[in-house]
């Protein structure tokens, strides 16, 4: 089908609730080709399903990004790219990745393997779910020092006068009372908001920006550098009803996070591991995460002793 | 008035064969298709209405894609079952199973979330135009204004965003 004939039928399909419509000229032009009729309804059906599935969609994909006026100032201009600028200078200072300070007499660890998750609940009723193949620290008497490596979703009551923090990715998140999810491996670290607000800052010291609901932030642990861009709330934790939500959220990352549900080790090729990965993914057994993603991003699947290698390249 | 219509029924009839035949490619369903037309027109349940010609054309259209769905969903089902009697007894599968209609409903969100995906994955201005049109219900003209672009820069970037989602629909 050439794309003539496809922008044909969508100049026709988008006038044909005109008042006005040609009728004629459109069954002049039905008439000229059958690819035409083809063509058309191609793409009504993609038109109706979208129609169908309106209220569904506009909650899985993230709200177009207009700069909010509460975080402007740290708010990238343009969308998928790390930025310079306020937000880098602000975690420009988080070097190394020196172990937890400050030892508790009785840290508690929870860990989960592959597969397994569970809800850890604090004393004051904070509610934390841990995913797959992750590791929760829970330090200090009042249980608020937290440290997570991996996948958790944390419902944090507001409490005046508290001052619970929650370590990941190199970075400290505070000034907590709310509902966020964070994802963090040894190199990328995103947090996303689904209520309420947080402040993060590079754990080291450094500014601390707020991170209000309906954001997320992304940090190269690397390079230091972040960037923040909108997040729909509906789709922050999802991941706990079967469904992995990104939004240019790199690939690295994104791997890092498959190997949690497809059952081995997913990797990516350094040439592809910045590239920003947005999609939907459903859970379901797992097997098909790996191929799914491949398929998006025009990857090629490498199958290496017990492990999936992504690389650049049609399968 | 019902009556009224009647009357641009019959004076469009032959006019309303010829578009669904080309619309349908098919003699017996444009024949179907119109026949439909008129038990709706003659049981008046329409009541009075403008232009009857475009309001007659209008039904056409939307019947033809009634149709298509249906068609759509019974593949979606019968790939479903398929499936599904691929792993199991198939002595004992239906199509009316609702074991099948349960794996019909797992494509089905499947496509939802490829959908999504494929709208996360727009180029920017696409993106930001099929949000604000197709799922914010913000008209052509609000949009332009919104992005700050013109009429017709909606409707290019619109065009960009359906073939792109229509491929990303079609292929498996």
């Amino acid at each position: 089908m050439t794309e003539t004939i496809l922008d044909q039928a969508i100049a026709w399909h988008r006038a044909q609730d005109d008042a006005d419509f040609d009728w004629d000229g459109f069954t002049l032009w039905l008439e000229a080709d059958p690819a035409h009729r083809t063509a058309f309804d191609s793409i009504a059906l993609v038109d109706a399903r979208i129609v169908e599935h309106r209220a569904t969609l506009a909650a899985l994909v993230p709200p177009v990004d207009m700069p909010g006026p509460a975080i402007a100032a740290e708010a990238p201009r343009r969308r998928r790219r790390w930025v310079g600028g306020g937000v880098a200078a602000a975690l420009a200072l988080a070097v190394a990745i020196p172990a937890l300070r400050s030892p508790a007499p009785q840290p508690a660890d929870y860990r989960t393997g592959p597969g397994q998750g569970r809800t850890i609940l604090l004393k004051d009723g904070s509610r934390i779910a841990l995913a797959a193949s992750s590791h929760l620290r829970v330090e200090g008497a009042a249980q608020d020092r937290l440290a997570l490596e991996g996948s958790a979703l944390f419902d944090i009551p507001h409490r005046p006068g508290r001052t619970m923090t929650i370590e990941a990715g190199g970075q400290r998140i505070s000034d907590i009372g709310t509902r966020f999810d964070i994802l963090a491996d040894a190199r990328t670290m995103r947090v996303a908001v689904a209520e309420g607000r947080i402040s993060i800052a590079p754990r080291d010291g450094g500014d601390a920006i707020p991170l209000p609901a309906g954001r997320q932030l992304l940090v190269d642990r690397l390079t230091h550098r972040g960037a923040t861009s909108a997040v729909s709330p509906g789709t922050v934790g999802s991941w706990r009803q079967g469904r992995l939500v990104y939004e240019a959220v790199p690939l690295s990352l994104v791997a890092s996070d498959l190997s949690r549900y497809a059952g081995v080790p997913v990797r990516v090729g350094a040439d592809v591991a910045d590239r920003p990965f947005s999609g939907v993914l459903i859970v379901g057994d797992g097997s098909g995460l790996v191929g799914e993603v491949a398929q998006f991003m025009d990857l090629r699947t490498v199958h290496q002793g017990g492990a999936v290698l992504l690389r650049a390249g049609a399968r | 008035m019902e009556g009224g219509l009647e009357t641009v029924y019959h004076s469009c009839r032959a006019e309303l064969l010829r578009f669904l035949l080309a619309r349908t490619g098919s003699a017996a369903e444009a024949e179907d298709i119109l026949q439909d037309i008129w038990l709706r027109v003659g049981q008046g349940r329409s009541g009075p209405v403008a232009n009857g010609r475009a309001y007659l054309y209008r039904v056409a259209q939307n019947l033809v894609l009634d149709r298509l769905r249906e068609a759509r969903r019974r593949a979606v089902r019968e790939q479903g079952w398929m499936e599904m009697a691929a792993g199991v007894d198939l002595r004992h599968a239906d199509p009316a199973d609702p074991n099948a209609d349960a794996l019909a409903q797992m494509t089905e969100r499947e496509e939802v979330a490829r959908l999504a995906s494929a709208i996360a994955n727009l180029p920017a201005g696409a993106r930001r135009a099929f949000q604000l049109h197709k799922l914010e219900g913000l008209s052509h003209d609000e949009v332009a204004q919104r992005l700050g672009i013109s009429r017709s820069g909606v409707e290019k970037h619109m065009a960009v965003a359906m073939k792109y989602l229509r491929r990303a629909l079609s292929e498996d």
